[in-house]
């Protein structure tokens, strides 16, 4: 038994078609400030205006999946003062469901907010959902919804969340 | 964030020339000009150019979005001919349509073929792939590439640039179909299925991060005008990385005897030695 873990990159990140409930975040190219070299990233930028922005991944539960289920995110943001809720959904589909992928219902959504670091704007702050599973197995097609509703009373921040990266974690057998 | 560009104010991004080569002459058979984009106003009088090549003004060639009194939509001047336009009235490019992927594509030939256009819109998830259908439809070949590229802008200034938001521009030296074209609108992976000429994301945080041509051709920002990171979330669209799932060394099953491990010392006393 240990911790299995999936990576999951802004550029890997499915985005929704803009549409009605269905916004995108913006995706955007960062650089660093390092002298020489500098570090070049991309990033999913979550409102912090009002909207609910959301981005997806999809992909099969590997064979050795025994049970959990957990999101984390790292993120940062330019202010030193606030919160950001985030939020995340699992759909879980398993071959010769009654539910096809695109009629399955994703389950109830997990939070945490998070208090931006107080002390430099700017730096890393680290998120860890602990997600509603909807009965994952092995082998089941999974989709993970990130998403930031910054119109929520709990998400006091007003600047973007930026998402560096995230990592599905879960038990092996 | 995709880049702004604000037509009053002529806003551009120049570039070196790289690659560009000229319009319907690439060397696999044609030429095909892409950009992602959304507007912010109907531009209804002079040009709202959204990619142009040249050196001076009239340009080697240029991809246009409206033109006039919105009766022209998706259009490509080749330097020699008058425009050629697509998807006119009706069916136009308009503010309304949101985040769109347009494109343009043309065979290469030694006289005068069509121009095809090529538009999707995001909110309606809708294809539109029709013939050059104003009043000239054919052009020859570009007549050249000059020595300089404008992302959102035509070369010869005066409020001829993009109003709204671009995303990528991508120029790819193939006649493309309608279906290579069509994979375009939702990953940054098939701009590449013919290697493009040129290729531009324009989704830096900041102004001062220069816009490079990531086909390493150097066509590379050289000098800008006017332009803001945008505010509007570009949907779909992504680099089309994968997830990465790390692999793992297959677990011992149950009663499967994993190989002793034994120490040094231990080996060394095997061996005989003392």
């Amino acid at each position: 038994m240990a911790t299995g873990t999936i990576i999951l990159t802004p550029g890997s990140a499915v985005l929704p078609d803009g549409s009605a409930s269905n916004l995108a975040p913006g995706v955007s190219r960062r650089q660093g400030t390092q002298t020489g070299k500098k570090i070049h990233y991309l990033t999913l930028d979550f409102d912090g205006a009002g909207a609910l922005e959301l981005a997806m991944w999809t992909f099969g539960m590997p064979q050795d999946y025994a049970s959990g289920g957990s999101l984390r995110i790292s993120w940062k943001l330019a202010a030193t003062a606030n919160a950001v809720k985030w939020q995340a959904q699992v759909g879980a589909v398993t071959a010769a469901d009654a539910d096809t992928i695109d009629e399955h219902a994703f389950a109830a959504a997990a939070t945490v907010t998070t208090n931006v670091n107080t002390t430099e704007s700017g730096r890393e702050n680290e998120s860890i959902i602990t997600l509603t599973m909807d009965s994952a197995a092995a082998g089941d097609t999974i989709t993970i919804v990130v998403f930031r509703d910054s119109a929520d009373a709990a998400d006091t921040a007003t600047q973007d969340a930026l998402l560096v990266w995230a990592t599905f974690e879960y038990t092996t057998t | 964030m995709a880049r702004n560009f604000a037509h009053s104010a002529d806003a551009r991004v120049a570039c070196s020339l790289g690659a560009i080569g000229q319009f319907g002459a690439g060397a696999g058979g044609g030429t095909t000009v892409a950009a992602i984009l959304k507007k912010a106003t109907d531009v209804t009088s002079g040009y709202s150019t959204i990619f142009s090549v040249g050196t001076a003004d009239p340009n080697n060639w240029a991809f246009y979005s409206t033109f006039g009194a919105n009766t022209k939509s998706i259009g490509i001047w080749n330097g020699i001919d008058d425009s050629v336009w697509g998807l006119n009235t009706g069916e136009g490019l308009l503010v309304s349509d949101g985040w769109a992927f347009i494109a343009a594509s043309k065979a290469t030939s030694a006289s005068r073929v069509a121009v095809r256009f090529h538009r999707y819109v995001y909110n309606t998830g809708v294809w539109t792939h029709a013939n050059a259908n104003d009043a000239q439809t054919t052009i020859n070949n570009g007549s050249g590439a000059g020595t300089t590229v404008y992302l959102g802008s035509h070369i010869g200034g005066g409020s001829t640039s993009f109003d709204g938001d671009i995303e990528v521009i991508g120029v790819i030296p193939a006649n493309l179909t309608d279906q290579q074209i069509e994979a375009m609108a939702f990953s940054l992976v098939p701009w590449f299925q013919y290697q493009p000429q040129g290729l531009w994301m324009l989704d830096q945080s900041a102004t001062a991060q220069k816009v490079r041509d990531i086909t390493g051709q150097g066509a590379n920002e050289s000098t800008l005008t006017a332009t803001s990171v945008g505010t509007s979330s570009v949907p779909v669209f992504n680099y089309g990385h994968s997830i990465h799932v790390p692999r793992r060394a297959p677990t011992v099953a149950a009663g499967v005897r994993r190989p002793r491990q034994i120490s040094v010392g231990q080996a060394v006393m095997r061996a005989g030695v003392r």
